[in-house]
């Protein structure tokens, strides 16, 4: 078995100062060299604000309140800024749902691509040459000519394919994608989420993919982690989790989407309820009062258990479920 | 009642040049009392354009929106608001809909006063209908979740009791699970009160679960309508066999291979193409694409598509199905 590229152990991030708030309570997360790992989770789960944490990119109030965050054997703590800024970037990429979080508006895409390039040693003329082998290689059309266009005059699947070739230019160990489609329509994030699959494979990249589209995640990952309440409730993979998940959450969530195969059209299952505020206290499981398995012992917080082929933070196992 | 627009176009001009842009390029829809006819496409086809054209938050250029047959694109003032209320609309962000300092009971009243439906008890009434407690009178938008503010922008369209709910995206900013409830409730609403729908949204999934019929939108016209099981179960026009392959299947265990089912993006609407507006990204493009645009026609009973060689083969291009 291959080392692990990172591994994630108890990381908890708090909001506010004089009496901070937790929001994420302490995350595993372990992904192996060329895996490939859905984080789903609605929103206020805890995700994104888990991925700006291993990469050390949390911004005021919020701050890492305990726990490691080994990448490639490195504990992440232990870095400098400047040094963690020389390993984004070269090592881990990260492509956002905003492209323009990404492009600076007012420059040509082509100079930005080279730009990242040429920070990381690479010198001019290989630069321009390199950006435009990357212009083809994710599908941008004519890149000699489109090399000189601004953001602006892009489209926003356009302006995620020059993201992407900014983030790939330096052929990273880690990709982290955080909900890089959503934005898009459906017909352009299959073009997308064909592309990186593709760039994936032929780079050998270890790849985080933070959605909440169950639909991608069953499409582009080998590896489900399901967030809820800043927890992590589920660790499985892919087919399993669809199959047969072992936490209630992702159960209910799995049977709130309509089936596309079936005409006849049942109203959708709903989950009662609604998740708790990312800076709410629930004591015990943060599913517990939702859910229909909920019993005494889920007063107390359930770690994350072996069941089936992974992992759940559930007492409960499947069959004892009603 | 029954809603009809008739070749709608709407046209906006291009800031700093002499262009336009044809954001409806003749569209013609007709909805029935208590029907539900759902409206799919991607972005700049023209559907939330034409939302605000049927509720006349914005004119079109030309065309005709009849309600009952009565021509609402020639009505002013109060004989216009007589009629309008009687066409609702609900947005996909409920939060931008709602005033944040107005609490919700307030903002119900509003509505009810502009009508002159105020009567006591309707706000309380309201609010039970899209399933909140009369309490809610009392909370701000900021102190309500998601689900919730959708309700209340529900309710708040229901207030004038119309007989027509254009949902723009209704459901398109709520997470999954809360997407559940506010379907359900939508549903349930539209027994309840025998209205009828025009639900408006790029999710394939979402309109399937809700429509009578469909009609798919591509570059500012229809280009395919019908019965919701003919139209996404078997369609007729390239763009919408393409679009149902694009929508991921939740579920790993169906083979999807990521190839795309459309390729290319929509063309510039400074510079339309000649022709079929789907012929540049289209498999099945043949000469007679390139050179005229393609009527909406009926190709099987009830079931339209604007495609030349649907026409002419009677099936989806390209399909295995047997030529009729």
């Amino acid at each position: 078995m291959t080392a692990p590229v990172l591994e994630v152990h108890d990381l908890a991030v708090a909001a506010g100062g004089r009496r901070p708030a937790e929001i994420v309570h302490g995350v595993d997360l372990t992904l192996r060299r060329g895996e490939t790992v859905g984080v789903v989770g609605e929103s206020g789960s805890g995700k994104s604000v888990t991925m700006l944490a291993l990469m050390r990119l949390l911004g005021d109030p919020l701050r890492i309140t305990r726990g490691s965050v080994r990448f490639s054997g490195r504990d992440l703590a232990t870095l400098s800024e400047p040094e963690m800024r020389a390993l984004r970037g070269r090592e881990i990429a990260m492509v956002y749902q905003d492209p323009m979080t990404s492009l600076h508006p007012l420059l040509r895409v082509g100079d930005q691509v080279a730009e990242v390039l040429r920070v990381h040693g690479v010198d001019a003329a290989a630069a321009r040459e390199r950006t435009l082998e990357l212009f083809a290689r994710v599908g941008i059309p004519d890149p000699a000519r489109t090399v000189r266009a601004y953001p602006h005059e892009f489209s926003g699947g356009m302006r995620q394919r020059v993201v992407i070739a900014m983030a790939l230019a330096l052929r990273p160990t880690l990709l982290i994608a955080d909900e890089p489609t959503t934005a898009l329509d459906v017909t352009i994030q299959q073009q997308i989420l064909g592309l990186v699959a593709e760039l994936q494979r032929e780079l050998g990249m270890t790849t985080i993919w933070v959605t909440h589209d169950l639909g991608v995640v069953a499409r582009l990952v080998e590896r489900v982690v399901v967030m809820y309440g800043g927890h992590v409730v589920e660790d499985a993979p892919v087919r399993e989790v669809f199959a047969a998940p072992q936490h209630p959450y992702t159960a209910r969530l799995l049977a709130s989407l309509p089936n596309p195969a079936d005409d006849a059209r049942p109203p959708l299952a709903q989950i009662p309820g609604r998740p708790p505020m990312p800076t709410e206290r629930v004591e015990g499981c943060p599913f517990r009062p939702r859910c229909p398995q909920a019993r005494d012992v889920c007063a107390e917080r359930p770690p994350l258990l072996e069941r089936g082929a992974g992992r759940a933070a559930c007492w409960v196992p499947v069959e004892e479920w009603t | 009642m029954r809603l009809d627009a008739v070749d709608l176009v709407k046209r906006f001009p291009v800031r700093g040049t002499d262009a336009v842009v044809h954001a409806l390029n003749g569209v013609s829809l007709s909805l029935s009392p208590g029907e539900t006819l759902g409206i799919v496409g991607e972005s700049g086809c023209g559907k939330s354009t034409l939302a605000k054209v049927l509720v006349r938050l914005e004119d079109p250029s030309e065309g005709r929106v009849l309600l009952d047959g009565v021509d609402l694109t020639a009505l002013r003032g109060r004989r216009l608001r007589a009629h309008r209320r009687h066409v609702q609309m609900v947005f996909q962000d409920p939060f931008s809909s709602l005033d944040p300092r107005q609490p919700v009971g307030a903002a119900l009243e509003e509505v009810l006063t502009v009508h002159g439906l105020r009567r006591p008890g309707r706000v309380a009434q309201l609010l039970d209908l899209v399933g909140l407690p009369a309490e809610f009178a009392q909370r701000l938008p900021h102190e309500m979740s998601g689900g919730q503010r959708q309700r209340v922008g529900i309710a708040r369209a229901l207030a004038p009791e119309p007989r027509v709910l254009l949902l723009d995206e209704p459901v398109s900013a709520l997470d999954v699970s809360v997407r559940a409830e506010v379907m359900n409730l939508l549903a349930h609403l539209r027994t309840e009160l025998g209205l009828a729908y025009l639900f408006i949204s790029h999710d394939v999934a979402m309109v399937r679960q809700i429509s009578d019929r469909v009609a798919v939108m591509y570059f500012g016209r229809i280009v395919e309508e019908g019965g919701w099981r003919e139209v996404l179960g078997a369609p007729l026009h390239p763009y919408t066999a393409g679009l149902r392959g694009a929508v991921p299947v939740p579920d790993p265990s169906v083979a999807q291979p990521l190839t795309p089912t459309v390729v290319g993006e929509v063309p510039d609407p400074v510079h339309p193409p000649a022709g079929c507006p789907f012929h540049p990204r289209c498999p099945h493009a043949e000469d007679v694409c390139r050179a005229q645009l393609p009527p909406l026609t009926e190709i099987r009973p009830g079931h339209r598509a604007a495609c030349h060689v649907a026409a002419r083969v009677g099936a989806l291009p390209g399909s295995k199905l047997p030529v009729r």
